[in-house]
């Protein structure tokens, strides 16, 4: 039986712990300054193209831009500077991260949703959205699905509702680790899920979370309050430290995003900057793990997604993605199947580290869906829907390895030890020989002819970018990969 | 005589003495400073929470090693991981993880 409004307006005001906000606020106030966004956005205008050498140059280096840098960027008029930006984001991601794209599924659980959100189609006013929560049993169907695709990294999606608290959340993380389908199971559940206290965040770290994910949407807290009208998601601040009070439990791989589209495109990135600092300066240097930029897509019954005066087009999409890759060289990027597969691939080469393949988002499509997307069963709809074998061909094609690998968070890379690899820009030398071994694994499980041939060829080409003394060991888990071992890694 | 052995024998006292007060998380990075710098090894250890070992203390390798990473667990949620037990041998190897059981078991969460 569905909780009654009653029931539902006392979990909201029970879910809010003040103290759980006001801990990390300075002198009562968030990290998010509008005025000083906005001043330093209208004065960095018209910036000296030596200026911005010099700024990329700091991000060459692996420093974290500060936000008068990150301002500057935003203000590139010339065309030409801008080519400079986008070949520093190349270069960045070339240099820490090699040339290899981790891919992973979403898993939409639950569109049960409390929240107003006026650009969603899941928002509760909206009537023809069809709603549903899985089962446990929908759950392990969904999961099978996936992991015979081949996929080992979800990423698993709920609405904010009673139905689909911390505690469902748990119950299908157990269910999606236990599920296996021959060699293959989920090696890592991420969570991108509404926030929650603390205590809600540990339950999560003990069955193993991968990174907690949740976006703030829009960092201008006028153009928040107006998008989120009512639920609790209208509460800028509980959203806004969902992933101090993560971390505060344990959880030290949290993830960040804003919703572009909603307000404008540079003040997002300033805010998400701001977001990384805070986080960074609060613990121990340890700041988001990735970044997400997502943009507003069309949803059913939902007009706000294209009628916004915000709208980001292509070409601000790859700026604002080259600009966020360069203000924080060393931390993850997502770039989503929302996109259509010409934006994706094209921004992919500005920095991105990771995206999505085979992506079906409607709750239970990957067990029971068509090919089709439907958009009243949908969040909003999807710009790729390209099944993952396409995806990594393409890839392949590209020079990209696809990596599924996980290994970092189950040998204790986490946290500080990984960020300090990272700040180093040590990453690739871990993340190439195990994509490689996790490429390997896909090859021989579940790649067409034509994917496994080109992954074959690929795979010579990539053991030359791993250093010399690892080569021979890399070489010996390879064979022992052909000969039916599976997740073997450095 | 004095063995390969008896070197590791003393070397472990040594150890047991200088971790005697410290809390868990001081201990287990003290013991990976000390076999790091007496073998060769690199340890770190993790907070084992279903497949996410999440670092505590100990050693942070920034590139790989040559052989396999292997994760033992220690009870109490705590595991050990390394990469290179250096110039340890197997049955030292074995005293030094008994030996980390018996530190986690007495000195509870880290």
């Amino acid at each position: 039986m569905s909780p009654t409004s009653t029931a539902i307006a006392d979990w909201i005001e029970a879910a809010i712990k003040q103290d759980e906000i006001d801990r990390y606020l300075d002198h009562g106030d968030d990290f998010i300054r509008d005025d000083e966004i906005e001043r330093m956005i209208r004065q960095s205008r018209n910036p000296d193209a030596q200026r911005i050498r010099d700024i990329l140059a700091k991000a060459r280096a692996l420093k974290r831009l500060d936000p008068h840098e990150t301002a500057a960027l935003l203000n590139i008029e010339d065309e030409a500077l801008w080519e400079e930006v986008f070949a520093t984001g190349r270069d960045i991601k070339a240099h820490v991260y090699g040339p290899r794209i981790v891919t992973f599924a979403p898993l939409y659980c639950s569109s049960l949703c409390v929240n107003s959100c006026i650009y969603c189609a899941f928002r509760c006013e909206n009537r023809e959205e069809t709603r549903r929560r899985l089962t446990l049993d929908d759950v392990r169907r969904e999961t099978e699905a996936l992991v015979s695709m081949g996929h080992k990294r979800l990423i698993c999606v709920y609405g904010e509702h009673p139905d689909s608290d911390a505690r469902y959340i748990a119950d299908t993380m157990r269910v999606m680790y236990d599920t296996k389908v021959g060699n293959g199971e989920i090696r890592r559940v991420n969570i991108n899920a509404a926030p929650m206290c603390i205590d809600d965040f540990r339950m999560l770290r003990e069955i193993g979370i991968g990174t907690y994910q949740v976006f703030q949407e829009t960092y201008h807290h006028e153009t928040y309050r107006r998008v989120h009208p009512r639920g609790i998601k209208a509460n800028y601040r509980w959203r806004l430290y969902a992933l101090h009070r993560a971390q505060e439990a344990g959880i030290d791989d949290v993830a960040i995003g804003a919703l572009f589209g909603l307000y404008d495109w540079r003040f997002e990135v300033m805010g998400l900057l701001h977001h990384a600092i805070d986080l960074e300066e609060k613990f121990g240097g340890v700041g988001p793990h990735t970044i997400s930029f997502p943009r507003l897509e069309p949803a059913a019954n939902t007009p706000f997604t294209e009628r916004s005066p915000h709208l980001v087009s292509d070409r601000d999409f790859k700026r604002l993605v080259a600009v966020l890759r360069v203000s924080v060289p060393y931390t993850g990027m997502i770039i989503t199947a929302r996109e259509r597969p010409e934006v994706r691939m094209d921004v992919l080469n500005v920095g991105c580290t990771q995206t999505d393949a085979s992506t079906r988002i409607g709750v239970g499509a990957y067990s029971e869906g068509t090919a089709e997307q439907e958009g009243e069963k949908q969040q909003f709809m999807l710009g790729d829907t390209r099944e993952l074998d396409d995806v990594i061909r393409e890839l392949a094609h590209m020079g990209y390895l696809t990596s599924f690998c996980t290994a970092g968070y189950r040998c204790g890379r986490t946290g500080s030890y990984f960020m300090n690899i990272a700040k180093k820009g040590k990453t690739h030398l871990f993340c190439i020989p195990n994509a490689i071994l996790t490429f390997k694994e896909y090859l021989l499980d579940y790649a067409s002819e034509e994917t496994r041939r080109v992954g074959e060829q690929l795979i010579e080409q990539r053991i030359q970018d791993v250093p010399e003394e690892i080569r021979p060991t890399l070489r010996e888990r390879l064979k022992a990969t052909e000969n039916g071992e599976r997740d073997l890694a450095f | 005589m004095v063995s390969a052995t008896s070197h590791f024998d003393l070397w472990l006292q040594d150890a047991e003495e200088r971790t005697g007060e410290l809390e868990l998380r001081g201990a287990l990075g003290e013991v990976a400073r000390l076999a790091s710098k007496a073998y060769g090894t690199r340890l770190w250890f993790a907070e084992v929470l279903g497949r996410r070992w999440s670092y505590i203390v100990g050693e942070r390798p920034e590139q790989p090693a040559l052989s396999a990473v292997q994760r033992v667990p220690l009870g109490r949620g705590i595991g050990l991981v390394s990469d290179t037990w250096g110039s340890l041998s197997g049955d030292e190897v074995a005293c030094l993880i008994d030996f980390l059981g018996r530190l986690v078991a007495s000195k509870g969460s880290p």
